[in-house]
């Protein structure tokens, strides 16, 4: 463990959070005898002063990286259910040819039906159903060799999220750990947000803090940019008064001896939340965009413009230094229908995932921006019945873009029919790692005590893929 | 190869005497080599070419079944054992590649040659040979640290005299809690400060004990009142109040991880967890002794009842034991088992004794004593125990598949007479269901199940959607559940016994068996023997409540302190291991553990004691000699002021506003809720919010679905309800502003006070400004606030006007000022 503290020992005398505690050899004559003495108060409380002085003040203030990074913020694509990888960024030509054959681990392998061509200088392999994205094969970093521990969706999404698929012990999630290690660059604005999130699969525990603090914790809007109690109930100038009346109350309250040292942190959050209310449904508001901008992501009303609408109000509100975004387009776990759900998906996903990487890159967002794509695990090569495929845990890629990684680089392949994971393999905890790492944070470092150990989001285990980086 | 220290020979000579039939079947294949040979060459490159697809932990388990590990296969799927041992005639396996049932025969399109079978019929005949289970190198060692540990780490020792200290200053002190309180400061050269004036004491005393603020009537016979006993009176009011109990069993609610769904990936309701909820604050109102507490909830179904309502009270209890976070979409029923008694191992050791045993699930525990072999003693105990929570483990399951109503504790009468007419309407239900289901088994899997309809939807799909529907509504008219007769518990399992130690902590590797007992961390000698034909949870409960036994009373002392002065005296409440906090008064603490045991492990006399202690009365003045010395209050020279939890806001707002209904309602809404999975945006989630948004009783009644806590909870640190957890967080975020400023719950409030004040007919504007004070903040107004507020209600009745907003009065709006000013949340 990184953070080894001394044992119970005669000689120990107190032990605090996180810190090594110098014991003189005063304090330890004074407890050796009893090995249950009198406390040696005198440290004891000279830690106590250490750790009041040290308090964060304001736990979302930013904070440096344990290392230098060139990404600052994170966008997730989560394509939840499980995209079939063959059909769309795994070109696997001897799964074509061996179409119908009995594949390596049962069953019937099944070639795509959609048609691979090479694109960009690369000359990557991408399927029919992916026109736009295709055009950007060249400043894409795949990992294609992920996998995973679970081939069920809830326990998948949840691993994916907070790194642990036990029911026993809820973890935070990953945007709840960046947040704890980075902090915020905007103050006017939550720093973790997610977009229509699935409403099972772990529901809230996917962006939830866990036993982090509840600062940490992911806000979740609707696609459509609803978000609860933040229609100020008043007209603004009323709303501005009752306020007023508030804060003298609550400055009264803070300047009388022995008040509560949280009073200025309710001051703080009643302005924050009056600028929230302002600040965050016009940043959500994607209707002022000109028309052209909306055109590229495909924005509509309703159901079919719901990931549009999701990537033009993840972009705004990356730009406006939201630390991590997570936007979600789900249906994609094709037991049956594959053929015509993937068209479907794709269409859906397309264009604006296409016009979210061009507009990074045109701001110049992408080079401190990270964008990640893709889904809890894969489909297998082989068929489920007329026109599907079932879950595949051994070997699926997903997709990185924009600051700290390789462009149009691949990383790790699976076998010839894309069914296990052969180079280059990533576990989930790998992947956590690597994500940390480009955001600048050490997984290892990177821990909080919590029932009398230290928990990380890799927990024992993650390797940093360094061979990505650029 | 096995080491086998000292201390683990007890569990040496039980794998030699005690071997089950995985056991046996274990050591006898380890034994022939060519055996495992055999197995290797030709059946396991069967098993993986033709069933890995379908039943293997990294792909999938159709049935339930894993076909990539021996116990997999003895323990077989939804079918039964799939491999006897020595058996192929009764195995399922060789059934099912022998068989050309279109529902039976495996594999389901190829069809195994006759040496395939063959080789199959041979090695099952043979004993089904697999090669072992690798035991890591250094298994069952542990460093002499622990022993070390056992004897010094303060916590597991004895209880101490913890004789009352001289002091200097001889007037300061009026119990002996003081006097351990002013010899720690002035030990350091430190005063306390002076005491609380008494409209801050009534109110503080008010929140602690029974989490509602005072009324203005009682805060005025508290003032009013000069005889010394006065402040003793308000305890023993507050302490024989009804909302005592609401209070303090919200807080053991805490450490029960209390919750009224499965939480974890597939959320699935459990409609009867609010019996448990009732029984704890039963339990605290009448102080039930915390030792016969304690027994009840690990083992009240195994105790002698009197009346049928006290058995029904004891197995209510066990909803302790039941009610935690459960993952129904595990797909291994062994893993399932395996991770619901680590997590019951796991909420008993932190609750009771605060300690982390379940790092002891897959190795030796890193800090404490608790070697791998003591984690596998309690779980044989609750191996042994029926887990029932009403539901049951399936992957990928929908509708009512996770409900298992047999896996439930009946509590109440039996029914009265059956009445003809529902006779009838089960037997219709029952006659549609069993239709619809035939209907869907006959198209199942066939072309015509797959093709489509006239929606787009497979046919299959359709017949499958209208059977679940048909079963639901015939569950809704037969099932126990639904008539409310039955509970959440545990009840000793049908087969009794120890089980084996799992390496790694994986379900299916077992290890040694090791014999059902206790923690060695702590010597406790007079707890009688396991009875061989229990569980062992009795014994388990008396050794936690043995009077050798010093962790119980000394984690609940503090748990008390913690609560009373917002920061126990080990702060880390949860965790008195190693790494764990010490306490900053450890003779206070023994002290207190003995004086509570001697009362007969009451908690009112504890809490009692407490809060007429002069240190608990103290204010909350920070002169600066004392906070450059000891920041933190950890010498209690003050009373630290606390927020308010989550339900105190919403109570208090509600008591201010005169809505709140102080009565106990019946149930919660949950118990009409079908144990099917609930997505947190689904219509039933929306209605369970609207429903708690419209309850008007006290918050320790609202629902508490895991992951669909109520807003009014949620944004002020509702509990985890993941795991045991005494200490709530109390941060300061943007959300509980919006909350307070624009939820229609607040705002509600906010009027309802409003026309409270204007009731008054005998009041001016300065009385209501007065009154709200008091009803609010527990104090008079100030002159100068109260021209503040005259001069706000002025101003925004101008801006109003001039808005047109004519929804907002001004009262309501300074009304909700109140509400969320800081000083409303804070109690000093």
């Amino acid at each position: 463990m990184a953070n080894t503290r001394p044992v119970a020992t005669p000689e120990r005398t107190f032990n605090v959070q996180g810190s090594a505690m110098p014991v003189s050899r005063r304090e330890v004559l004074k407890t050796a005898g009893t090995g249950f003495g009198y406390l040696a108060l005198a440290s004891l409380l000279g830690q106590e002063a250490a750790r009041a002085a040290s308090e964060q003040p304001k736990p979302l203030a930013p904070k440096a990286p344990h290392f230098h990074s060139k990404a600052k913020r994170i966008i997730f694509l989560f394509m939840e259910g499980a995209m079939s990888q063959v059909d769309t960024w795994e070109y696997k030509p001897q799964l074509q040819k061996d179409d119908g054959k009995v594949g390596p681990g049962g069953g019937t392998l099944v070639g795509s039906k959609f048609k691979f061509r090479q694109h960009g200088k690369t000359g990557t392999w991408v399927s029919e159903l992916y026109p736009n994205l295709a055009k950007h094969v060249d400043k894409l970093c795949f990992l294609r060799g992920l996998h995973t521990d679970t081939p069920a969706h809830p326990q998948a999404v949840m691993q994916l999220h907070t790194g642990t698929a036990l029911a026993q012990l809820t973890r935070p999630s990953m945007g709840a750990w960046l947040l704890y290690g980075l902090g915020t660059e905007n103050q006017d604005l939550p720093g973790y947000v997610t977009i229509n999130p699935p409403p099972n699969f772990g529901g809230a525990v996917n962006y939830g803090t866990a036993f982090l603090p509840a600062h940490f914790q992911g806000t979740r809007i609707n696609d459509t940019g609803y978000l609860p109690n933040l229609k100020a109930r008043a007209p603004a100038s009323l709303q501005r008064k009752q306020l007023d009346l508030i804060q003298a109350m609550n400055r009264d309250l803070a300047a009388t001896p022995g008040a509560p040292d949280q009073v200025e942190g309710v001051i703080r959050s009643y302005e924050l939340a009056f600028r929230m209310q302002s600040k965050v449904p016009e940043l959500l508001d994607i209707s002022k965009e000109p028309r052209a901008v909306l055109d590229a992501y495909g924005v509509t009303a309703g159901p079919a413009g719901s990931f549009a609408r999701q990537c033009l109000m993840a972009r705004r509100l990356s730009e406006a230094g939201v630390r991590f975004v997570e936007i979600c387009h789900g249906g994609w776990d094709h037991h049956a229908n594959l053929h015509k759900g993937l068209i479907q998906g794709c269409a859906a996903t397309d264009q604006p995932a296409a016009a979210l990487l061009t507009d990074l890159e045109r701001r110049g967002l992408l080079e401190e921006t990270l964008v990640l794509f893709g889904s809890e695990f894969g489909r297998m090569p082989t068929a489920q019945g007329p026109d599907g495929r079932d879950h595949n845990i051994t070997g699926y890629p997903m997709w990185l873009a924009g600051a700290g990684v390789k462009k149009g680089f691949s990383y790790g392949t699976t076998d010839e029919y894309g069914l296990k994971a052969v180079e280059g393999r990533m576990h989930t905890t790998d992947l956590h790692a690597t994500l940390l790492a480009l955001l600048g944070l050490d997984h290892e470092r990177l821990t909080y005590r919590y029932a009398g150990r230290d928990f990380r989001l890799t927990d024992v285990a993650g390797n940093v893929v360094q061979d990505i980086f650029n | 190869m096995l080491l086998i220290p000292r201390l683990m020979a007890p569990i040496a000579l039980a794998v030699a005497v005690a071997a089950p039939a995985a056991g046996a079947g274990q050591a006898a294949a380890r034994a022939d080599a060519t055996a495992v040979e055999f197995f290797e060459k030709k059946v396991r490159p069967l098993l993986a070419g033709y069933c890995y697809n379908c039943h293997s932990a990294n792909n999938n388990s159709q049935g339930g079944l894993r076909v990539d590990d021996r116990n997999g296969l003895l323990q077989g799927g939804n079918g039964g054992p799939a491999v006897v041992p020595g058996h192929p005639e009764k195995s399922l396996l060789i059934r099912s590649v022998r068989s050309t049932d279109e529902n039976l025969k495996m594999p389901p399109k190829v069809r195994l040659s006759p040496e395939q079978v063959a080789d199959l019929t041979k090695w099952i005949k043979d004993g089904a040979a697999w090669p072992e289970v690798r035991v890591p190198q250094g298994f069952g060692k542990y460093s002499a640290k622990y022993d070390k540990l056992r004897k010094e780490h303060w916590a597991w020792q004895p209880l101490r005299e913890g004789k009352v200290p001289p002091v200097r200053d001889a007037s300061w002190p009026r119990t002996s809690i003081d006097r351990f309180i002013l010899a720690g400061l002035e030990r350091e050269g430190l005063r306390p400060v002076s005491d609380a004036d008494r409209t801050t004491l009534i109110r503080r005393v008010t929140f602690d004990l029974t989490g509602l603020p005072p009324t203005p009537a009682e805060i005025d016979a508290f003032l009013d009142e000069r005889s010394t006993d006065a402040y003793p009176k308000l305890v023993e009011r507050l302490l024989a109040s009804p909302a005592f109990g609401e209070r303090w069993g919200r807080h053991w609610l805490d450490v029960a991880r209390y919750g009224e769904s499965t939480g974890s990936a597939r959320n699935v309701p459990y409609p009867q967890s609010w019996r448990y909820r009732d029984c704890v604050i039963n339990a605290l109102n009448s102080d039930k002794p915390y030792d016969r507490f304690l027994i009840e909830q690990i083992a009240g179904d195994l105790l002698p009842a009197e009346t049928p309502r006290q058995r029904d009270e004891q197995r209510v209890a066990t909803g302790f034991l039941a009610l935690g976070v459960k993952d129904v979409n595990q797909r291994f029923k062994v893993r399932f088992v395996m991770d619901n008694i680590d997590e019951q191992i796991d909420t008993v050791t932190r609750s009771v004794l605060a300690l982390t045993a379940s790092c002891a699930r897959c190795h030796n525990h890193k800090f404490d004593p608790i070697p791998q072999q003591d984690y596998y003693a309690l779980a044989g105990i609750f191996h042994s125990t029926d887990l029932c929570a009403g539901v049951r483990n399936k992957m990928g399951g929908s509708g009512l598949d996770y409900y298992d109503n047999t896996m439930l504790l009946q509590v109440g009468d039996a029914p009265s007479r059956p009445n003809p007419e529902a006779t009838e309407k089960i037997a219709r239900a029952k006659k549609a269901f069993e239709a619809a289901k035939a209907e869907f088994e006959a198209i199942r899997g066939k072309p015509e199940g797959r093709a489509l309809a006239a929606n787009g939807q497979p046919k299959q799909q359709i017949a499958r959607q209208k059977m679940v529907r048909l079963q639901t509504e015939l569950a809704a008219l037969t099932d126990q559940a639904a008539s409310g007769r039955s509970a959440l518990g545990v009840r000793d399992a049908r087969t009794i016994g120890d089980t084996a130690l799992r390496i790694r902590g994986e379900a299916e590797k077992l290890g040694p068996i090791v014999p059902r007992g206790f923690l060695s961390v702590l010597s406790v000698a007079d707890v009688p023997k396991i009875n061989p034909h229990q569980s062992g949870r009795l014994e388990l409960a008396r050794w936690l409540t043995s009077t050798q036994n010093p962790l119980t009373p000394r984690v609940m002392v503090n748990r008390v302190w913690h609560h009373l002065f917002g920061a126990g005296l080990v702060r880390s409440v949860d965790n008195f291991g190693v790494t764990g906090e010490v306490p900053s008064h450890p003779n206070l603490l023994d002290h207190l553990a003995r004086q509570f045991v001697r009362d007969g492990w009451s908690v009112k006399k504890l809490v009692r004691a407490v809060v007429l202690s002069r240190a608990y009365q103290l204010g909350s003045d920070v002169p600066e000699a004392n906070t450059k010395r000891d920041p933190a209050n950890r010498l209690v020279w003050r009373h630290s002021p606390r927020r308010l939890s989550a339900e105190e806001i919403r109570d208090a707002a509600l008591a201010a506003a005169g809505t709140l209904d102080r009565t106990r309602p019946v149930g919660s809404p949950v118990k009409d809720l079908r144990v099917m999975e609930l997505a947190d945006n689904g219509p039933q989630a929306k209605k369970l919010a609207e429903q708690a948004r419209a309850s008007r009783h006290r918050s320790v009644y609202l629902p508490l679905l895991r992951g669909l806590v109520p807003t009014s909870l949620e944004v002020f640190d509702a509990v985890e309800q993941g795991m045991a957890t005494g200490n709530r967080d109390a941060t300061t975020v943007a959300p509980q502003a919006l909350y307070l400023l624009n939820d229609p719950f607040v705002w509600q409030q906010s009027l309802a006070l409003a026309e409270r004040l204007f009731k008054r007919k005998d009041l001016d504007d300065t009385g209501r400004i007065e009154a709200a004070y008091c009803l609010t903040l527990g104090r008079s107004a100030t002159p100068k606030e109260v021209e503040r507020v005259k001069a706000y209600l002025a101003e925004y009745e101008l801006a109003a006007r001039a808005e047109a907003d004519l929804k907002t009065t001004p009262w309501a709006s300074f009304c909700q000022a109140l509400l969320g000013c800081a000083e409303f949340r804070y109690l000093k």
